[in-house]
C-alpha cells in the first residue's frame, strides 16, 4: 500500500514499539514484555495515522543468539531496496533505537549503523529511557561514535519503582524528535535524489547515443553518394541536425527529471509531512528546501543545454575544412565521438 | 608486669598471626554473569566495598573471563559481559561454560562456588538466551542466583512476565518479599531505605547460606551488608578459643606465664580483625596509617600494656596463679572486647561517620579497657 514508509530499528526490549506508540499518539505496535514481542524479519504493518496511510517496517528486535539471520534478512532487504527509483517504495525514515539504561552502544549495533550509512540510510537515532541518563553522559557518548546527534526520549508516562518505592515520571522528547524525523526526511530524500537522478542521467546517455547514431546512420544513407563519400554541404546539414536533436533530447530528460521531482515533493508532503499533523511543521521552511534542489540540479542542466551552442559549430567549421571527399565511414566515427563526448560531459557535471 | 618489651611482642605476634589468617584463609569464587551495562560492577562495590571493581583492578583469567583483583577474602570472576553479535555469544558460551568445567576438575578449594546472574530489572527483557544460559548454569550443580539490577527503574508487570519465564512456577508477588532467588536489587540508597526488599543483603545472606562451612567466614569477612554475621561469626570464635584454652590437664598456670597466654590469643584476634574487613580504602581516608595496622597497634597496645592490670585481684600478686576459670575468662574478653570495638568503628565508618571513628580511633585503649573490663565482670 503506497504511503509514509518508516523503518525503525534496535535491540530486543529497547522500545521501539512504545516509541511508535507515543509518537503517532495512537496503539500503532503491539508493545509487551517478557517474550520478545515482534516476531521474525521485517514485516509491513499498515497502518493509518492521521487518515494517511503509513507503513511501519517494525524490525524483529535484535537478540544474542540470532543476530546472523537478522543481519542477512536485513541485508537483503536494503539491497532490495536500494535501486528502487520509484520514491514511494523508498525507505522514507529510518529510525535507530538505543537505550539508556545499557549505557553503551555494542559492536553489533555499530555494524548495522555503519550499513545504513554505506546504503545512504542517515537514521533518526533515539535515545529511549532517557530517565535513565540524566547527566547526559550516553547522549554524548553517543553522539561522538555515531556522528549523529540523538534525541532522547522518555516514551512513556509510567509507574515504575517496586513495593514502596513507586513513583510516577512523565514521557518527553516526542515534539523534538518529530522535528527531527522531518528534518531527516527531507535531507535524505535529498541525498538519494541526487543518486537516483544520477542513475537516470547515465541511462538517458547510454539510450541517447544509441538513439542518435542511429538517426544519424539513416540521415547518411540518405545523402551518400554511389562512391560511399558525402559532399561538404550534406555533412554540414547533418552536423545541425545532430545538435537539434542532442538539444531536445536533454530538454526531454530535464523535464523528466524535473516532474519526478515534483511527484516526489507532492508525496512527501502529502504523504510523509502530513503524519506529523499533530505536531509543529513548519511547512514553509520545508518547501523552500524541497524547491533549491530544482534550482541547484537546473544549473547543471543548463550548463549541458548550452554546451553543443559552443562546441558543435566550432566542430562543424573545423570539420568542414577536411570534409572534401570525406568517406562515410569516417563521418560516421566523427560524429560517434561527438555525440560520446557531448554526453560524458554531462554527466560529469552532475 | 608486663614490659615495653613484651608490649612490641604482642604487636608483632598480633600482625603475624593477621597476616597468617589472610594467607591461609580459604575463599570462595564466585562468578559473575550478565550482559555489558547491567550494573554488576556497581553490585560487587555495594556488597565489597567502594573500588573493589574498576578499570585497571582486573587481570584477564582466560579469554572472557578476568579475576576482579581486590585483596579481599572472595575471588571474583567477571564474565566480559555478553554482547550481541553471533561470534560474541558462542564465543561467551564457550569460555563462561567451559571456564567452569574446567575448575570442576581442580580441587575443591577452586570450584566455582556460587554463580551471580545479573539481568537489568528495567530492561523488559528476559531473552531466549538468558533462559538457555541459566539452565544450563543450573544443570552444572552450582547455586545460581538470578539478580534483578536497576529495580528502581522496573515495573512490576514487565518484571512479572521476566520472572516467569525463568521461574515458571513462581511471580512477582511471590518472590518480592521472599528471601530466595529471585533477587530484585538497586543501588540507588534512597530506594532502598524506602522499600527494604531492595537491598542487596538479601543476596549476600543467600549466598552465605548456600556456602560451605569453611568458606562462610572469608565471605563474610569480604562482605559489608551484614555486620551482623560479622559480629556473630566473631562471638563463635572467641567461643571456640575460650573452650579450646583449657589448659592441659586442667592445672592452672603460674602468673608469670601470663603473658604466654595472652601471646597466644594473638590467632583468635587475628582472625576477629580479618573478619571484619577494615581494610586500607576505608581508614585511611582520615587516618594516616592503614587500618588492619592501624587496630593492630592499638590493640597490641591495649592488650599487652595495661590488661593485667586492670583483672581484679591478679595485677600486683606475684607468684600468684591463674586457673581455668580466670584463664577463660581473660581470653573470652579479649575476644569480646575485639567484637565489640571493631563492630562499633565499622558500622560507623559504613555510615559515614567519620568523627565518630575518629573519635573511637584516638580513645582506642580506654574504650578497650572499658569492655574488658564489663566482659570479664560477665564472667567471673
Amino acid at each position: 500500500m503506497e504511503g509514509y514508509n518508516l523503518m525503525i530499528l534496535g535491540k530486543s526490549g529497547v522500545g521501539k514499539s512504545s516509541l511508535l506508540n507515543y509518537i503517532f499518539g495512537k496503539d500503532v505496535a503491539k508493545t509487551g514484555s517478557g517474550e520478545p514481542v515482534t516476531k521474525q524479519g521485517f514485516h509491513l504493518e499498515p497502518g493509518n495515522i492521521n487518515g494517511k496511510n503509513v507503513n511501519i517496517y517494525d524490525s524483529w528486535g535484535l537478540e544474542p543468539g540470532k543476530t546472523d539471520i537478522w543481519l542477512n534478512d536485513f541485508e537483503k532487504f536494503i539491497e532490495n531496496k536500494r535501486k528502487e527509483s520509484d520514491i514511494k517504495k523508498w525507505i522514507h525514515t529510518v529510525i535507530f533505537c538505543i537505550s539508556a539504561e545499557g549505557k553503551r552502544i555494542e559492536p553489533f549495533e555499530k555494524k548495522v549503523l555503519k550499513f545504513l550509512r554505506i546504503e545512504k540510510l542517515k537514521p533518526v537515532i533515539v535515545i529511549t529511557k532517557a530517565d535513565a541518563d540524566k547527566d547526559k553522559i550516553f547522549k554524548k557518548e553517543v553522539f561522538k561514535i555515531t556522528g549523529i546527534e540523538p534525541i532522547e526520549v522518555c516514551s512513556v508516562n509510567k509507574i515504575i519503582g517496586l513495593g514502596s518505592n513507586k513513583r510516577e515520571i512523565n514521557g518527553y522528547g516526542r515534539e523534538e524528535i518529530i522535528q527531527n524525523i522531518l528534518k531527516n526526511s527531507v535531507e535524505s530524500f535529498k541525498e538519494r535524489f541526487k543518486y537516483i537522478k544520477y542513475g537516470i542521467l547515465s541511462e538517458r546517455a547510454t539510450n541517447g547515443e544509441i538513439q542518435i547514431m542511429h538517426y544519424v546512420s539513416k540521415e547518411i544513407k540518405s545523402v551518400e553518394s554511389f562512391i560511399n563519400n558525402i559532399a561538404e554541404r550534406d555533412s554540414k546539414n547533418i552536423l545541425n541536425k545532430v545538435d537539434y536533436e542532442l538539444r531536445s533530447y536533454e530538454i526531454a530528460t530535464e523535464r523528466m527529471i524535473d516532474k519526478l521531482l515534483k511527484d516526489a515533493e507532492y508525496f512527501y508532503k502529502d504523504k510523509i509531512l502530513s503524519s506529523y499533523k499533530k505536531g509543529r511543521t513548519p511547512q514553509n521552511k520545508l518547501s523552500t528546501i524541497m524547491n533549491k534542489p530544482t534550482k541547484e540540479e537546473s544549473v547543471g542542466f543548463w550548463d549541458i543545454i548550452l554546451i553543443p551552442f559552443v562546441i558543435v559549430p566550432v566542430i562543424i567549421e573545423e570539420s568542414w575544412l577536411y570534409l572534401s571527399d570525406e568517406s562515410k565511414y569516417d563521418f560516421e566515427d566523427r560524429v560517434r565521438k561527438i555525440v560520446n563526448g557531448h554526453f560524458k560531459k554531462s554527466l560529469r557535471n552532475i | 608486669m608486663i614490659n615495653e618489651k613484651q608490649t612490641v611482642n604482642f604487636e608483632e605476634r598480633l600482625q603475624k598471626e593477621f597476616d597468617k589468617v589472610k594467607k591461609n584463609i580459604k575463599k570462595p569464587n564466585i562468578l559473575l554473569v550478565g550482559g555489558t551495562g547491567v550494573g554488576k560492577s556497581s553490585i560487587i562495590n555495594m556488597i565489597f566495598g567502594d573500588g573493589t571493581a574498576t578499570v585497571g583492578h582486573s587481570q584477564p583469567e582466560t579469554r572472557g573471563i578476568k579475576k576482579v583483583d581486590q585483596n579481599k577474602d572472595v575471588v571474583l570472576y567477571d564474565t566480559e559481559g555478553f554482547e550481541i553479535g553471533e561470534d560474541s555469544e558462542e564465543a561467551f558460551h564457550k569460555n563462561v561454560l567451559g571456564f567452569i568445567e574446567k575448575k570442576k576438575k581442580e580441587t575443591e578449594e577452586n570450584q566455582i562456588h556460587l554463580v551471580w546472574f545479573v539481568i537489568s530489572g528495567s530492561s523488559d527483557r528476559v531473552t531466549d538466551y538468558d533462559i538457555k544460559l541459566h539452565k544450563e548454569l543450573k544443570e552444572l550443580g552450582i547455586p545460581v542466583a538470578i539478580i534483578f539490577s536497576k529495580c528502581d527503574n522496573a515495573d512490576e508487570k514487565s518484571l512479572n512476565n521476566m520472572i516467569v519465564r525463568l521461574f515458571p512456577t513462581t511471580n512477582y508477588d511471590k518472590a518480592f518479599e521472599s528471601n530466595s532467588n529471585p533477587f530484585f536489587t538497586t543501588t540507588d540508597g534512597q530506594s532502598i531505605e524506602e522499600e527494604p526488599n531492595l537491598s542487596i543483603k538479601k543476596v549476600v545472606d543467600w549466598s552465605l547460606g548456600k556456602l560451605p562451612e569453611q568458606l562462610k567466614e572469608a565471605f563474610i569477612s569480604a562482605q559489608q551488608l551484614n555486620l551482623e554475621a560479622k559480629y556473630d561469626s566473631a562471638k563463635s570464635i572467641v567461643l571456640q578459643h575460650t573452650a579450646g584454652n583449657a589448659m592441659v590437664g586442667g592445672s592452672p598456670i603460674p602468673f608469670s606465664d601470663a603473658p604466654l597466654l595472652i601471646l597466644s590469643q594473638a590467632g583468635m584476634i587475628g582472625r576477629i580483625v580479618n573478619l571484619y574487613g577494615i581494610d586500607k580504602v576505608g581508614i585511611s581516608d582520615f587516618m594516616k596509617s592503614t587500618g588492619s595496622s592501624l587496630i593492630i597497634g592499638n590493640l597490641g597496645k591495649s592488650i599487652a600494656g595495661n590488661l593485667l592490670k586492670f583483672i581484679p585481684g591478679i595485677g600486683t600478686v606475684i607468684g600468684g596463679l591463674i586457673n581455668a576459670t580466670v584463664a577463660s575468662a581473660i581470653t573470652y574478653s579479649m575476644g569480646t572486647a575485639t567484637n565489640m570495638i571493631l563492630y562499633k568503628i565499622l558500622s560507623n565508618q559504613l555510615a559515614g561517620e567519620k568523627d565518630t571513628v575518629t573519635e573511637i580511633l584516638e580513645n582506642f585503649g580506654p574504650q578497650f579497657k572499658e569492655l574488658f573490663k564489663e566482659a570479664f565482670k560477665s564472667k567471673i
